[in-house]
């Protein structure tokens, strides 16, 4: 009988540097849990096509009705899937690079 | 690796004027380029591909084992790149050295005081090792 062992999930303290969770400081352990927190901050949607359809340029894969995306502040939408992965890496939009916290926070101030 | 498909396929149809990239026969992440290999690392398009020059080219921002100082390649990686995009700024670097940002020291000193000098012995390195005559 075998049984397939899962990969322990990487985390990525800066966007070059991956380890598995029993490996980060402390410090890191606090930067992921903020990243995490901020990201479920960031309003996304399902797909209905009613907005003028076209790629995620992160998987080059159009978008197709009932496509879970996420909507960046500088108005940037991609797979939520696939922002998320990238997000946890570099907390910057790929499209602009404008940086995801600091228009966040604009947001805030200004509602 | 369907984004890898996608992305090929439109490289094959619409190739950059001037780089050839043609995919290996056994490694969709390995591609023949030019003079230069690119491979696209497990974690592609999160991480940035790795580009290296296979031929010896006299360049500030490209070292002696073909090791390219370029920003997209490391911090300044975007997933909304692709190999069109990487290639063409590749293409970009060779036509405008950058000898302020320095990966050759030697070479980017000698661009610095004598262009003409550092662009002849360029011209001289891409007859001898590129082309082969």
């Amino acid at each position: 009988m075998f049984f397939l062992q899962e990969a322990p999930p990487m985390f990525f303290p800066s966007p070059s540097v991956s380890r598995p969770a029993s490996q980060l400081t402390e410090e890191e352990q606090v930067k992921i849990a903020k990243r995490m927190g901020l990201i479920t901050h960031l309003p996304c949607g399902i797909f209905d096509g009613t907005k003028k359809s076209g790629e995620c340029v992160i998987c080059m894969i159009d978008f197709t009705v009932g496509d879970r995306v996420r909507y960046l502040p500088c108005m940037h939408t991609y797979h939520t899937e696939c922002i998320d992965d990238w997000l946890m890496r570099s907390f910057t939009c790929p499209s602009c690079l404008e940086p995801v916290d600091a228009a966040l926070l604009n947001t805030y101030g200004s509602s | 690796m369907i984004a890898i498909v996608m992305e090929t396929q439109r490289l094959m149809a619409e190739p950059v004027p001037g780089i050839s990239a043609v995919p290996d026969e056994t490694n969709a992440r390995y591609f023949h380029v030019v003079v230069a290999e690119l491979f696209l690392p497990e974690e592609y398009p999160m991480s940035a591909p790795k580009v290296r020059f296979m031929t010896k080219i006299y360049h500030p921002n490209i070292d002696k084992l073909g090791r390219i100082c370029l920003d997209i390649l490391k911090d300044k990686w975007s997933p909304a790149l692709q190999i069109r995009t990487v290639l063409l700024s590749i293409q970009a670097l060779l036509s405008a050295p950058n000898p302020d940002d320095p990966l050759a020291n030697d070479v980017a000193e000698l661009w610095k005081v004598n262009e003409s000098e550092a662009i002849r012995i360029a011209r001289e390195w891409t007859r001898t090792y590129a082309m082969g005559n």
